[in-house]
């Protein structure tokens, strides 16, 4: 496939958290064994940093305020001092979590993905419903709005006051404003020009629509990637992994476990100096 | 009796259940690898205790816990970390695994 020898790999990387304990596990355990076969120093990456690393290379954008959004993460994240500082964030769930779950209740397909399907039929709603706005200072909740979409859809759609396409569109309108409000904030904080998205609901191009009108507003510009990278993939974590190793880091396997929080302040930024230029 | 020795056992191992796991490896350096991949990971529950040594070309596992079904469970799930360290073993390790 790749034609790439044991002698040409520097360093094996995998993800050492946040997410859920036994896949985690499972990718730790071969990599440990591929690392101590070759002989090779080993790297635990934290999966939210894979994606922002992945992205910056992507896009190109430098010192970018980052939208963080998937199905298990919602963050907004600003570099400062060694450290991707969480500005804001989900106090409950994750927004790709709450359109999955909204999807159930509507029975919309998984195929592709319930949030592309959701996507798809918003682009057909003409009709904006109220529902809860949760944006709580710098942080966003999701399982208010939840709660009571699933509550009010059948009755809504029974009535016919609303259609599916009418649902998903309110739904994605008002959880949508609610994370521009979230960057903006953190983007008036630092006074930044750039807006990254990264994350599963990254794809999304309402998403990426909004933000872009909010960055306009303020001579900001917005970076976004597609389905290859915004999903979760592999590369992502050698790419954070590689920023890792080139600046000295090193996972011994005794520090090498697994963990299902993992906070992405946790990990000190040695690839990028104190004003978030390249190391 | 049988029963009642047993039930003496249980009881000076206050009350623990344990279990010994022993899988022999065609070299001690590879019994290391697989003891350097299946060791860094704490049981997600805090009442079983895994503790992994080498002993010359074996890698041995002792699984200490309140109850049987606690020692299955991560017997079980031990199981399928080992049978991914020896495919990957196979896989990407050197040719003649007396190499390693």
């Amino acid at each position: 496939m790749a034609k790439v020898k044991p002698q040409d790999i520097d360093c094996v990387a995998y993800t050492k958290g946040p997410g859920m304990g036994a896949p985690l596990v499972s990718t730790a355990v071969v990599a440990r064994t591929v690392a101590q076969l070759w002989n090779k120093p080993l790297l635990g990456v934290n999966h939210c940093i894979g994606h922002i690393e992945m992205g910056r290379r992507v896009t190109g954008a430098v010192n970018p305020v980052v939208l963080y959004v998937s199905g298990g993460n919602t963050q907004v994240i600003a570099y400062q001092l060694k450290k991707y500082r969480i500005f804001g964030e989900t106090i409950d769930i994750a927004v790709g979590n709450c359109l999955d779950r909204f999807a159930r209740v509507l029975k919309i397909s998984n195929d592709p993905s319930p949030g592309y399907n959701i996507e798809q039929m918003a682009k057909k709603g003409e009709k904006l419903i109220d529902l809860p706005y949760g944006v709580k200072g710098m942080d966003v909740s999701f399982s208010g709005i939840l709660s009571y979409i699933e509550d009010a859809a059948q009755s809504l759609l029974d009535s016919k006051q609303a259609t599916p396409e009418d649902l998903c569109f309110s739904l994605q309108e008002t959880v949508f404003a609610m994370l521009v409000e979230i960057t903006e904030r953190a983007m008036a904080h630092c006074g930044s020009e750039e807006v990254l998205i990264v994350g599963g609901v990254g794809c999304n191009e309402r998403l990426q629509e909004m933000m872009g009108i909010m960055a306009a507003e303020r001579g900001a510009k917005v970076f976004a990637t597609d389905e290859r990278y915004c999903i979760d993939n592999g590369a992502m974590i050698a790419q954070a992994g590689w920023e890792m190793f080139r600046t000295g880091h090193v996972t011994p396997l005794v520090d090498s476990w697994c963990t299902q929080r993992f906070r992405t302040d946790e990990v000190e930024v040695t690839w990028r100096d104190d004003s978030g230029e390249p190391i | 009796m049988a029963t009642s020795s047993v039930k003496k056992a249980v009881e000076r191992n206050s009350g623990l259940l344990s279990m010994e796991l022993r899988v022999p490896f065609p070299s001690q350096q590879l019994a290391i690898v697989a003891y350097g991949s299946l060791f860094p990971d704490p049981e997600p529950r805090k009442e079983i205790v895994k503790k992994l040594r080498v002993e010359d070309k074996e890698l041995v596992v002792l699984f200490t816990a309140p109850q049987a079904r606690l020692l299955r469970v991560a017997f079980h799930s031990f199981l399928d970390h080992l049978d991914m360290t020896i495919q990957t073993m196979e896989k990407f390790g050197p040719a003649d695994p007396q190499d390693v």
